[in-house]
């Protein structure tokens, strides 16, 4: 039966974590945009919190009620006026929506690592005295917890009476039909900020909450208020008291499991189950949830069609020759600047991993990382024959093979999305690399003495670099592949017309498995090189957060462009060496939330600029003059309209 | 602004040589229209004509590539959709014209924006009967009695119906009608898209018909009848 | 024709519903090799939605329906496609980014589902060559040469229908499901239209349309059938049906 003690502290937790999903719940449901940068708003705030209480000496209370009252809510509107009214106006796409929140994710992110440093800290302040109350028979219960239960009872009940009246009449208008609401002269702006403030506000509280259990750092405790993002799933993403209460019940279920204890390996894999619980029933909920309706439009937040390029400015010819070039410096060099060069190419295969898969796929891959980290540890322990009953393979064999053995993950992974689409595909991807990294990359007895290094005929710097090199140019061979020929069609057509393309026989749904399976392989080579690069597995290199900083940086310099991808990683290491670390993550960030205002990316915008197009939205040009003989002619006026 | 001394410009809903369409695609290719406040007018044409889109362009969901359209003198260019309900053009959509998952009280409560909905029982009193009901359990009739409501609540000057006849049977179609004379006075205009060539043809003033996004036929309905196809 | 062979195409009893509205109401269909089937009716009475459940858009709620004897009612839209059942939507699919000649091409070459092995190695698929005639073939018929090297997107709308026909033309297809395929045209394309199905029926194809334009349906269709309110009321040849009073006062439209 359940133990009343470990169950109120279970509460206690489970009640914080339904604050973050009614945030996150009713900025959904309100604006129709999912807020990914929930997590870091939440992170943010409770840094701010830090930062006046422990620095600037002010009194708890007063930070507590200036950080949740107004930076919550500020951050909110904030938000909403800059990033997102803009790309209401532009009527854009849910994908657009969604990566412009992933900028706002990796800008506050970025921003905490630049202000406040990537050290985790353990001071975070706690907004009640630290007490325990005894209830009854040896039963205590912290006063966090009534805290917390008393706080999302608050906003609970608040919700649900406001919905009752007028304005949650009007909001409810809004959120089920935003254009008929406009042409009853509803305010659909005002009431999409109302959304932000109140999403923003929850988050705020939610973070300021949490941080005194955890520690404070700019990637752990925004990943852990990300993975609450599992109860707005069992919610169906749409109904609010179920979130709260599936919050609950994790928050409960997590507190009991702590009290079984089994042998061995799955005795781990129990301890590991409870420790990361909510992220168990993320992954599970997105697979099993029966329906999952996005809000507002037909679904199509996880489909980049509108992302990417259209296919009016060709490809610039031999683009490859100044890569090369370029590429081929960090050969004159030696020594350090030699060892940071071979990052580039390791991450030039990553980030065209996920080109592949969103670019060119159109789906939103939120978990790259799983697939790179897998790769790595994998090609390491073959190599040293850790690998169970297998024997050790030489390094060079080892990494293309671990690079094999990680595509079945990329096809499971799309077999399980394969109810889900856009928004919650995406989800799912996320879903599949938080759970990679919590079951394997965290867990010590697998990721331990891992040894990784160069492959042996080319052990020294310069042999690597070009290794890699050629590793990179055979991905980038790959990727031309899909760019031509009857692939290369299909994948154009689905792109541009998924209804026309099913309906003349293209089977779209092995075609998104195929680049799953593509994108994961190529993912796990990076992964390998990039360790093998660092001659170490450090597992917060794959960290699912950084599968986020990668998307958000393909999309950034076009998300359907391998050569944005080589330039992106390029800019990231460049960026990263020069410059404080983590400005790089900053920079991302800011360039991302400002792709409202550069449609298709950095490069695309950049190119449209200097071939006379002018920035602006990629709307095709009017029907254009073409040349044609006196037959043509007459046959055209025959067609023409 | 004014390009033709002499005449007035002033009571008119007026379209300058108007591009708009959806997206890629352009539907209304340079279209011009005087639309005197205090007629009523009808728009015909086949399926991707144009009709939705030119409604959509005047209540400002379409955007407008270039052209404009002025009302009683004033470019509505700038104004978003709210703002134009508000300022009194309202548009009852073909499709998606009741909040579906509300009840009919509440969607009128909604239309009235909080005020009175007598209006609408006195010309639907059906209405009363389905109070309860969800709107997206309801049948077509049932469903354009609640969506025209909108119209009844909120009397604006300019009224824009796309096909409020859809797929109804004729007796319904003729319930609609007498609620669409209800609406039609002396200062509104009153623009109504319709399939029905008889119906809609008895209660215009100023027939217009659209060919591949560009105007075929701006006149007296009467004229109409003496045009080939 | 002998008894024992089925029809091309065959639905029975296919329901539609939403909630408790039915959209689309127990209809049945059947079509025959080398005729052409008219649905006509007013906006809103169903008629897409049917569309959907015969193309596979949509699973129907009830009714079954066969392709040349086999069942294919749970089956999806691209198996119907690969099983010789072609559509075209009503709002355009073509390929925008792609150019006229691409877009038929892409019809040509997917009636298998192979070949994405090759296409990730590099190298060119097996049945290039067939597709490429099929495309020229196509190109030529419907009078497109002209333009293939245009980006779909830039085009005019009478053009771009045909496109999307031609489109489905490669996929070879024993069974034509046109949504409305004179949307948008003028005289003079219409009547390019009717004759480009008239030679299609007599190459043995079963079609079917949906369409507004009364003057095409009574020109081009052997049959007719009236939708009202997800229901067919009335079936018969063009010049009997219409000519019935109460079908003319359900469909009379700007031009009748």
């Amino acid at each position: 039966m359940l133990v009343l003690g470990l169950a109120l502290a279970g509460i206690g937790v489970g009640a914080i974590a339904g604050l973050a999903g009614l945030g996150l719940l009713v900025t959904y449901r309100v604006t129709g945009v999912f807020n990914l940068a929930f997590g870091a708003v939440a992170m943010f705030a409770a840094y701010v919190l830090w930062w006046l209480v422990r620095v600037q000496q002010w009194p708890t209370s007063a930070a507590a009620v200036v950080v949740v009252l107004g930076v919550g809510p500020g951050l909110g509107l904030v938000i909403d006026r800059v990033v997102f009214r803009a790309l209401r106006r532009r009527d854009a796409a849910p994908a657009e929506l969604l990566a412009a929140t992933l900028g706002g994710f990796v800008l506050l992110v970025g921003l905490a690592f630049a202000l406040w440093g990537g050290q985790a800290r353990t001071d975070a302040p706690s907004l009640v005295p630290q007490r325990s109350f005894e209830l009854w028979g040896g039963t205590y219960v912290r006063s966090e917890t009534i805290a917390g239960v008393a706080a999302v009872a608050f906003v609970g009940i608040t919700l649900a009476l406001v919905l009752r009246t007028g304005v949650g009449r009007t909001v409810r208008a809004v959120v089920e039909s935003r254009q008929l609401a406009e042409l009853v002269a509803i305010d659909a702006d005002r009431v999409s900020a109302i959304g932000w403030a109140v999403g923003s506000t929850l988050a705020a509280l939610a973070g300021v909450l949490l941080a005194p259990s955890l520690s404070l750092d700019p990637y752990g405790l925004t990943l852990v208020v990300l993975e609450t993002m599992a109860v707005v799933v069992l919610a169906g993403a749409a109904h609010p008291g179920r979130a709260v209460a599936a919050a609950l019940a994790i928050g409960i279920a997590q507190a009991e499991l702590t009290r079984f204890h089994l042998d061995g390996a799955a005795g781990r894999l129990l301890d590991a189950v409870a420790a990361n619980l909510f992220v168990v029933v993320l992954f599970l909920a997105l697979l099993v949830v029966p329906r999952l309706d996005e809000a507002g439009r037909s679904g199509d937040a996880g489909s980049t069609a509108r992302l990417a390029v259209r296919r009016e400015l060709h490809t610039v010819r031999g683009w490859w020759i100044p890569a090369v070039v370029l590429l081929a410096v960090p050969l004159l060099q030696s020594g350090d600047a030699l060892r940071t060069a071979q990052q580039i190419p390791a991450m030039a295969v990553i980030l065209v991993s996920i080109v592949v898969l969103s670019g060119y796929g159109g789906q939103i891959s939120l978990g790259q990382a799983g697939f790179a980290g897998l790769g790595a540890l994998v090609s390491a322990k073959l190599t040293t024959g850790d690998l169970g009953p297998l024997p050790a393979v030489p390094a060079l064999v080892a990494v293309p093979l671990a690079a094999l053995a990680v595509v079945p993950l990329g096809v499971a992974t799309s077999w399980l999305a394969i109810r889900r689409r856009g928004l919650f595909l995406a989800l799912t991807t996320f879903a599949v690399g938080a759970v990679v990294s919590r079951f394997v990359f965290a867990q010590p007895d697998l990721v331990a003495n891992v040894r990784i290094g160069p492959p042996p005929p080319f052990r020294g710097d310069d042999a690597f670099y070009a290794y890699e090199l050629a590793g990179l140019a055979g991905a980038l061979l790959l990727v031309r592949n899909l760019h031509r020929g009857r692939l290369g069609r299909q994948l154009v057509a689905v792109r541009d017309d998924e209804a026309g393309a099913r309906a003349v026989g293209i089977d779209v749904a092995r075609l998104k498995l195929v680049m799953f399976a593509t994108s994961a392989g190529l993912a796990a080579f990076g992964g390998a090189l990039l360790a093998a690069s660092a001659r170490a597995f450090d597992a917060t290199q794959f960290d699912p957060v950084r599968s986020l900083l990668w998307f958000a940086a393909v999309v950034v310099f076009g998300v359907d462009s391998a050569a944005g991808a080589v330039l992106a990683a390029l800019t990231l290491v460049a960026v990263d060496a020069a410059l404080p670390s983590g400005s790089s993550t900053l920079i991302i960030g800011a360039l991302a939330v400002l792709l409202g205002r550069l449609p298709g990316g950095l490069l695309y915008s950049l190119r449209r600029l200097v071939s006379g197009l002018g920035p602006g939205a990629p709307t095709p040009p009017a029907p254009a003059a073409v040349r044609l003989s006196p037959q043509g002619l007459a046959l055209a006026r025959r067609i023409r309209r | 602004m004014n390009d033709r001394p002499g005449e007035a410009t002033d009571d008119v809903l007026e379209l300058r040589d108007v591009r708009a369409g959806h997206g890629a695609v352009e539907a209304l290719h340079g279209v011009s229209l005087r639309l005197p406040m205090g007629s009523t007018v009808a728009v015909l044409g086949r399926n991707g004509a144009g009709k939705s889109t030119l409604l959509g362009a005047i209540a400002g969901l379409v955007r407008v590539r270039s052209g404009s359209i002025r009302w009683r003198g004033r470019d509505l260019g700038a104004l978003s959709a709210a703002r134009r309900a508000a300022a009194g053009i309202t548009l009852v959509p073909d499709r998606h014209n009741v909040f579906e998952s509300m009840t009919v009280e509440e969607n009128l409560a909604v239309f009235a924006g909080g005020g009175p909905t007598d209006a609408a029982h006195e010309v639907f009193p059906e209405l009363a009967g389905m109070a309860d009901r969800r709107a997206g359990t309801l049948s077509g009739g049932e469903r354009q009695m609640v969506a025209l409501s909108h119209v009844l609540l909120r009397p604006s000057p300019v009224v824009l119906l796309d096909e409020p006849s859809r797929g109804l049977a004729p007796a319904a179609v003729a319930r609609i009608s007498h609620a669409i004379e209800a609406i039609a006075d002396s200062d509104r205009l009153v623009v109504i898209v319709e399939q029905y060539l008889h119906d809609v043809l008895r209660l215009a003033d100023l027939a217009v018909v659209l060919r591949r996004g560009e105007v075929a036929f701006a006149g007296p309905p009467a004229e109409l009848a003496n045009q080939p196809s | 024709m002998s008894a024992a062979t089925p029809p091309p195409f065959e639905a029975r009893g296919i329901v539609r519903a939403y909630g408790e509205r039915r959209v689309v109401d127990e209809v049945d269909l059947v079509l025959e090799a080398g005729t052409i089937t008219a649905i006509i009716g007013p906006n809103g009475a169903g008629k897409t939605s049917l569309f959907d459940a015969l193309s596979g858009v949509e699973e129907p709620d009830a009714g079954t329906v066969h392709l040349e004897g086999t069942d294919v009612t749970r089956r999806a839209p691209d198996q119907r496609a690969r099983r010789g059942l072609a559509r075209t939507f009503q709002q355009s699919t073509v390929f925008a980014t792609l150019t006229v000649e691409e877009n038929l091409r892409v019809g040509a070459e997917n009636r298998h589902r192979d070949g994405v092995g090759r296409g990730l190695v590099g190298l060119p698929d097996r049945r290039a060559r067939e597709a490429r005639r099929i495309t020229e073939e196509v190109l030529t018929e419907l009078g497109l040469r002209l333009v293939r090297h245009v980006p779909a997107g830039r085009l005019p709308t009478g053009t771009l229908r045909l496109v999307e026909l031609g489109r489905a033309l490669c996929t070879r297809p024993r069974v034509l499901l046109l949504d409305e395929p004179a949307s948008g045209l003028d005289d003079a394309e219409t009547e390019e239209l009717h004759q480009i199905l008239h030679r299609l029926a007599g190459r043995g194809l079963a079609i079917l349309l949906v369409e507004h334009d009364l003057d095409l349906v009574t020109d081009a269709a052997d049959l007719v059938h009236v939708m009202v309110a997800g229901r067919v009321v009335a079936s018969g040849p063009p010049s009997e049906v219409m000519a019935r009073p109460e079908v003319r006062a359900v469909t009379s439209g700007p031009f009748t």
